[in-house]
């Protein structure tokens, strides 16, 4: 008797968490999307008014920024600094696609930091500070609806865990 | 033939609406159906065994 209920315990906690995580990489998303503006906005500061070269604005950027996102940057600036002769585009494009599956980012906001990989170390100062920009406006306007959707999903994955859970209880008790 | 199963289906019966309604909070309509389809489904496949015991109880009454 106190061993099903244990078992029945068991598979409601197991259940319930699975759903958890799904809402919680939900909820991450705006979150992440947040800090990555944040931290284009600082590297748009310090190419405008420290004239830094790009590898160490991108190191000053990962200081400031918190995980997961400053892993980002501070790959990128390895990467550069390690002088193996890679664009700063190639940079990025390589640290994105290593750190892009750990992130909870869709493929929408993928595309949009490959894009601005495009224009990364290519052009002058005023024309790289536009990308930054326009790129800050795309992931304003993904992180407004990433954060609706994250209201309407994240308690529906907690419920879809519980109820699962409870429904398997029932039909094997 | 127990009174566990009747349990068993008032119990799933009670959940599925519950999730219907959770669904169709969450402006997802189409999976609220196709839940109450395998909610229907489900219940049909723990009752089944018993409609056939039922078939083979009236075979043998009636010598066939």
């Amino acid at each position: 008797m106190w061993l099903k209920l244990l078992g029945a315990f068991l598979i409601l906690v197991s259940t319930s968490a699975t759903g958890n995580l799904v809402a919680k990489n939900f909820l991450a998303r705006p979150k992440q999307l947040r800090q990555l503006r944040h931290a284009l906005q600082l590297l748009e500061t310090e190419i405008s008014y420290s004239l830094s070269f790009l590898p160490q604005a991108l190191e000053k950027v990962a200081k400031a920024i918190e995980s997961p996102i400053n892993s980002l940057f501070s790959q990128t600036a390895k990467l550069l600094l390690n002088q193996e002769g890679y664009t700063a585009g190639e940079a990025w494009k390589m640290t994105l696609t290593k750190f892009l599956p750990e992130l909870a980012l869709k493929s929408c906001d993928e595309e949009i930091l490959l894009q601005l990989g495009n224009s990364l170390g290519c052009s002058d100062r005023d024309n790289q500070l536009k990308h930054l920009k326009l790129a800050q406006s795309y992931l304003q306007k993904e992180e407004a609806k990433a954060e609706k959707e994250g209201v309407k999903n994240a308690p529906l994955w907690r419920y879809c865990g519980l109820f699962l859970g409870l429904t398997i209880i029932i039909l094997l008790y | 033939m127990d009174i566990n199963l009747i349990f068993r289906i008032a119990g799933l019966g009670i959940i599925i609406s519950i999730f219907n309604m959770v669904l169709k909070q969450a402006d997802k309509g189409e999976q609220a159906h196709l839940l109450t389809l395998v909610g229907v489904v489900v219940a049909l496949m723990m009752v089944v065994p018993l409609i056939n015991s039922l078939f083979q109880n009236i075979r043998g009454v009636f010598g066939f």
